[in-house]
């Protein structure tokens, strides 16, 4: 990983870091004792725990990005899991050489374990609407939002984003994703993605001025559908 | 500062503290331009706060270590069973051979395939070895075997007939070389071979599932046919009557030629009983056939005889003495000025088929109608019964 931040950002994922609301990650890590390239040879020579620390290192960042894409829990964690079971039975094949290149590789098998799971949906990505179960178990409920009003309004927050999200071109949502979401810095997206700094910076801003008109727009709608179902049904008809 | 450095830096202070970071007040138009930006990214906190459940990520985790505890035991079999199981034998040892010798003896796979690739090379290389061979030769039958394999091995239907066409412009080259020496009985055989070969591959091109492969390969054919056909005219003069007879069949096949004969017929002119006649008088001798031209003479049994009345493109007319045509077998037959012949064996004779003997049969001559050696066809056959 090339620490832009030095060691102060060892979690890209955000696992570690405490969050706004002081929550912190389940233990996820990095052993700063090891070198993320010695815990890849020998996760490559089959070392169980070296597997272990890459997969409790990695878990969240795999995780978040099958969220935002499939903007379904369940959806989510089957393509985690399908992705780290790709990563264990091709770890040895890859030629990643530091975190940066290991996460492009990661999360290029989990890009295609969405395609895959789209592809199985035969449709363009649909949400579906959580159970109050679902909703409650999900752990990206802040604690504050325990309130079931906090729920439903988190829910539907969530899945406009990812609905926006899904309207943006695949390099605007790349970047928004590694950059806003998954916590890297301009310079690593750009190693991700292959691009200049400067024009992963102007990416970034194009790509969330379309992710507000989307999210704008999303809204708009509700809120005219809103007003709409508030009228009489006299005027309604009169429309 | 551009504005994409500016939300880039903005940002990426919110993300540090996890707040949003006031805009700079010596850009107050950047105010309006990036809050909304801003806010957007805002809207993506859920998903950056997010994480997995405490009981699937151990639960992952446990399924991943028992996939790898797996694999690292498939790797294990794998090894042992490339790298340390005992190679069989080819030979079992005496120790280990059945005593008593009544169980069936086992038979290693490895010998198998080794007989199979030896059998294999063995007629690849009586193929390349045969490859010369002249039709009529001692190795003519092999190589013909070696075809019928390399046929069976090579399915395809376009290479068949390309094989078959090959074949035909080989024993054609055969049959001009044993021209060449004078051999007649091996030009005849690699004429019929050439036949063969020729029928073969028409048969392969039409079965050609591609049009364009198959309108290509008719063409071909078609180019060979034509050359061929020239150095089979080329070639009459150097035969006797029953090659040239074959020659014309070969060119009447092709569609080269008209000329053909179906039928003779004796009748005495003096009205009398032909048997009385046969010490000398003067008989008519009416061949039907098609493909006659002036010039055109009448054969028995290889001679020119007697004297042409009449010629049309369907029938002949000749007078033709008693003493001519007496003895046992018959066989009429017609000659153009070009050297080409065609005879029949179906002669009637005063309403009495002649005694017809058929000459014992050429190899490779299909041909029912007037091939030397053929034996009659069915229709001739039928014929001289009910001439009788």
């Amino acid at each position: 990983m090339h620490h832009t931040r030095g060691d102060q950002r060892t979690d890209p994922g955000g696992a570690a870091r405490p969050t706004r609301a002081g929550a912190v990650g389940v233990g996820m890590t990095w052993p700063p004792a090891l070198p993320f390239e010695q815990a890849l040879q020998r996760a490559q020579a089959a070392d169980r725990q070296a597997m272990g620390l890459l997969y409790k290192r990695f878990l969240p960042v795999v995780y978040r990005y099958a969220l935002a894409r499939a903007g379904d829990i369940h959806a989510a964690e089957d393509i985690t899991a399908d992705t780290f079971f790709v990563i264990v039975e091709r770890i040895s094949e890859t030629r990643a050489h530091d975190e940066l290149t290991f996460v492009a590789w990661a999360l290029g098998i989990a890009r295609n374990q969405v395609a895959m799971h789209f592809r199985r949906l035969k449709t363009r990505p649909t949400l579906r609407p959580m159970t109050a179960d679902e909703a409650d178990s999900a752990n990206w409920a802040l604690p504050g939002e325990r309130d079931p009003l906090d729920v439903i309004t988190a829910r539907e927050s969530l899945a406009e984003v990812v609905t926006a999200l899904n309207c943006l071109t695949e390099e605007q949502r790349a970047v928004i994703l590694y950059r806003a979401v998954l916590d890297y810095s301009a310079e690593e997206v750009g190693k991700l993605l292959g691009k200049q700094a400067g024009a992963v910076r102007a990416l970034q801003f194009r790509a969330l001025g379309a992710l507000a008109r989307a999210l704008h727009t999303a809204e708009g709608d509700a809120e005219a559908l809103q007003d709409h179902l508030r009228r009489p049904r006299r005027q309604r008809k009169g429309e | 500062m551009q504005p994409d450095e500016t939300l880039d830096r903005l940002l990426t202070a919110r993300l540090q503290r996890g707040a949003v970071v006031a805009i700079p007040h010596e850009q107050p138009q950047a105010d309006a331009e990036l809050a909304p930006l801003l806010e957007a990214a805002a809207r993506l906190d859920p998903l950056r706060e997010a994480r997995p459940s405490t009981e699937f990520a151990a639960d992952l985790e446990q399924r991943l270590m028992a996939r790898m505890a797996g694999l690292e035991q498939a790797d294990h079999v794998g090894q042992t069973r490339w790298s340390e199981a005992p190679v069989p034998a080819l030979i079992a040892p005496r120790s280990l051979r059945p005593a008593g010798g009544t169980r069936a003896p086992h038979i290693p796979a490895r010998l198998v395939w080794i007989s199979v690739a030896a059998a294999l090379a063995l007629t690849i290389g009586l193929g390349v070895f045969t490859a010369q061979a002249a039709p009529g030769g001692p190795l003519y039958s092999v190589r013909e075997f070696a075809q019928h394999v390399a046929a069976q091995a090579f399915p395809s239907p376009t290479a068949a007939a390309q094989s078959a066409l090959a074949q035909a412009s080989a024993d054609l080259a055969a049959y001009q070389s044993a021209i060449a020496r004078g051999d007649s009985t091996a030009a005849l055989a690699a004429l019929a071979a050439l036949r063969s070969d020729d029928a073969r591959a028409a048969q392969d091109i039409s079965a050609l599932q591609d049009a364009s492969a198959r309108k290509a390969m008719q063409a071909r054919l078609a180019q060979f046919r034509q050359s061929a056909a020239a150095d089979l005219r080329a070639s009459l003069t150097a035969l006797d009557w029953q090659g040239r007879a074959q020659v014309t069949d070969a060119l009447r096949a092709w569609g080269a030629t008209k000329l053909r004969v179906t039928q003779a017929r004796l009748i005495s002119t003096s009205g009398e009983d032909s048997h009385a006649k046969a010490g000398g008088g003067d008989l008519l001798l009416t061949v039907s056939g098609a493909g006659f031209t002036s010039g055109a003479q009448v054969l028995v049994n290889g001679q020119p005889v007697g004297e042409t009345i009449a010629v049309s493109p369907a029938q002949i007319k000749a007078r033709v003495a008693s003493g001519a045509v007496a003895g046992s077998t018959l066989v009429v037959g017609v000659e153009t000025s070009d050297g080409e012949v065609a005879i029949t064996t179906n002669v009637r004779q005063d309403g009495h088929t002649a005694p017809v003997t058929a000459p014992a049969a050429t190899p490779g001559n299909g041909s029912g109608h007037g091939g030397v050696g053929a034996a009659p066809s069915p229709t001739e056959t039928r014929g001289a019964q009910q001439g009788g």
